[in-house]
């Protein structure tokens, strides 16, 4: 592989930027859980698409590279104790790339349907997943999850966000084409960073899974929201794709 | 919000701190910096010994005292951490089940219970995160970005032959490094000139999604402004016949000397040390050891 020029420029603008709003005020909103949510996983996201899963791979490791060295030098905040292992702070996050580019190329030629259809399935997958992690936790800690009250909660609330996940992906999704499959594109950036952090978190045991479960939820689900309004924003407004939105809000 | 001005960001990033003390480990060839730090990142994830970990820690704490580093600039990535790594260690102790064959039960109170593997789970954690947090401020204040990125691309270079591009990853990490002032400076101007229209930022908003659209007046011009700053050099690059990184030669070129390897060699073997200290369950002994003395 013989990168171009503009691949290289481009990874590494988008690489300063994330470093910027990863380590500044700049990339974060603060949030009731306590844990801000980030969008600094968006520069990752929109290099993928505009320049390819390289680029995004790229952008990805100096994103993750920096809030390494960050959370070893001058943490942000209390969080930032778990970053300071190379298999948090850089694995996962060599990953949003390749995944939002291989979404974007899933998504790009399909037909307008497509957002009714891609709502059912990330709203039924949340269900599955949590179904599955709850029955996981079922599993390795008998003493805090064997009552049935707290397993018809675990159901209901998996039911419940399975349900507002259908509900929030169809309300962005109806539209154009190109803010259809940008949504679902920086959504799922933003999730594979969630996920797989918070994965490799409670397989090396650093913290139960009990205490991950919620974090992705109340984090998680927000902020891939979030990620996908910013990535719609930045990649239409530099394609000079129509959204229908008209003059400034400011 | 603490700090100088909502509307600084530059003395926030805290990529490329140095401190120029001109120490012999300062003086180190950079690629052979990163080496012993990978060597070293490997065996403090890999240890479950604490012998291990604190010989590690003196090795740190030793490197840090030789570079002239004042141990209080290094600890400073400790202190706003201290009380969620002891979060964190309670709940290894506590919450996450430490089975096996062996592990008995030391402390019990109800539904809590704490084995001696638990406990020692716990101490593990708090060990490997300070000889981390003090590692890596060992290397990036006695490492220059230049230094770094210049190791970067000499250490892939064996892997270029497997298509791995390695010049142009180097390239990468320079031109972030390069943009990222630039763009905080962007970024304040920005600011600035929406708050001076009336633009709040959202502070105080509730509804997080409205909190994000307020925010894109700044945010979609700051990612335009930098696709744009690289369209330019893309531009600046290619009129310059820029040709990738085949062939290039370099205004620095690195060479190690003898002492480079004598360290390498000595982190290596410390290294391989403090996994074998593991393997061979040190712990135990050193534990036995001290009990036969003390009780």
């Amino acid at each position: 592989m013989n990168p171009t020029t503009r691949k290289i420029v481009i990874a590494g603008a988008m690489s300063a930027l994330s470093v910027l709003l990863g380590s500044t005020v700049l990339g974060f909103i603060p949030w009731w859980t306590g844990t801000s949510l980030t969008f600094m996983t968006v520069p990752v996201i929109v290099g993928a698409v505009l320049e390819g899963p390289w680029v995004g791979l790229a952008i990805g490791f100096v994103l993750g590279a920096s809030s390494l060295v960050q959370a070893n030098i001058a943490p942000r905040g209390p969080g930032d104790v778990i970053f300071t292992n190379p298999l948090i702070s850089i694995a996962p996050r060599l990953f949003i790339g390749p995944v939002s580019w291989l979404v974007h190329q899933a998504l790009r030629d399909q037909d307008d349907s497509l957002a009714l259809k891609v709502a059912a399935v990330a709203g039924s997958l949340v269900n599955v997943i949590l179904v599955l992690v709850m029955l996981g936790l079922h599993q390795s800690t008998p003493q805090t999850l064997g009552n049935p009250v707290a397993r018809t909660l675990m159901f209901a609330a998996g039911v419940g966000s399975a349900l507002l996940v259908a509900w929030l992906v169809y309300r962005v999704l109806k539209g154009d084409r190109a803010p259809v499959t940008l949504t679902v594109v920086g959504m799922a950036g933003s999730l594979t960073n969630t996920i797989l952090v918070l994965g490799v978190i409670g397989l090396l045991q650093i913290a139960p899974w009990t205490a991950l479960v919620p974090i992705a939820l109340f984090n998680g689900l927000p902020e891939a929201v979030v990620a996908a309004i910013i990535t719609v924003a930045v990649v239409t407004a530099w394609r000079g794709i129509d959204t229908g939105r008209t003059g400034s809000t400011v | 919000m603490a700090g100088p001005s909502e509307f600084e960001l530059l003395g926030r990033v805290t990529i490329g701190q140095y401190l120029p003390t001109g120490s012999r480990l300062h003086h180190l060839d950079p690629r052979i910096k990163l080496l012993m730090v990978v060597l070293m990142i490997t065996a403090v994830i890999v240890s479950h010994s604490l012998v291990g970990l604190a010989l590690l820690l003196a090795v740190v704490v030793a490197g840090l005292l030789s570079a002239r580093i004042p141990l209080r600039f290094a600890l400073a990535g400790l202190g706003p951490m201290l009380p969620f790594l002891l979060l964190l260690a309670l709940l290894q102790v506590f919450a996450i089940p430490q089975y096996g064959a062996g592990a008995t039960v030391i402390w019990q109170w109800s539904i809590l219970k704490a084995t001696d593997r638990s406990v020692l789970a716990g101490a593990l954690l708090i060990a490997r995160f300070t000889v981390m947090v003090l590692g890596i401020s060992l290397f990036s204040f006695s490492t220059t970005t230049t230094e770094l990125t210049h190791g970067v691309e000499h250490l892939l270079r064996p892997l270029q032959a497997l298509g791995v591009p390695a010049h142009e990853f180097a390239l990468v990490v320079n031109i972030a490094i390069r943009f990222l002032p630039i763009l905080a400076e962007e970024a304040e101007r920005l600011m600035k000139a929406q708050a001076s229209r009336g633009a709040d930022f959202g502070r105080g908003q509730r509804n997080f999604i409205a909190r994000t659209r307020r925010l894109l007046p700044l945010l979609v011009p700051l990612f335009l402004v930098s696709l744009r700053r690289a369209e330019q050099l893309i531009e600046a690059m290619e009129a310059r016949s820029y040709l990738g990184g085949k062939g290039r030669t370099h205004l620095i070129s690195l060479r190690a000397r003898p002492s480079d390897y004598v360290a390498l060699v000595g982190v290596a073997g410390l290294a391989a040390l403090v996994v074998q200290l593991s393997a061979a369950n040190a712990d135990a002994f050193a534990w036995h050891w001290l009990t036969d003395r003390l009780l």
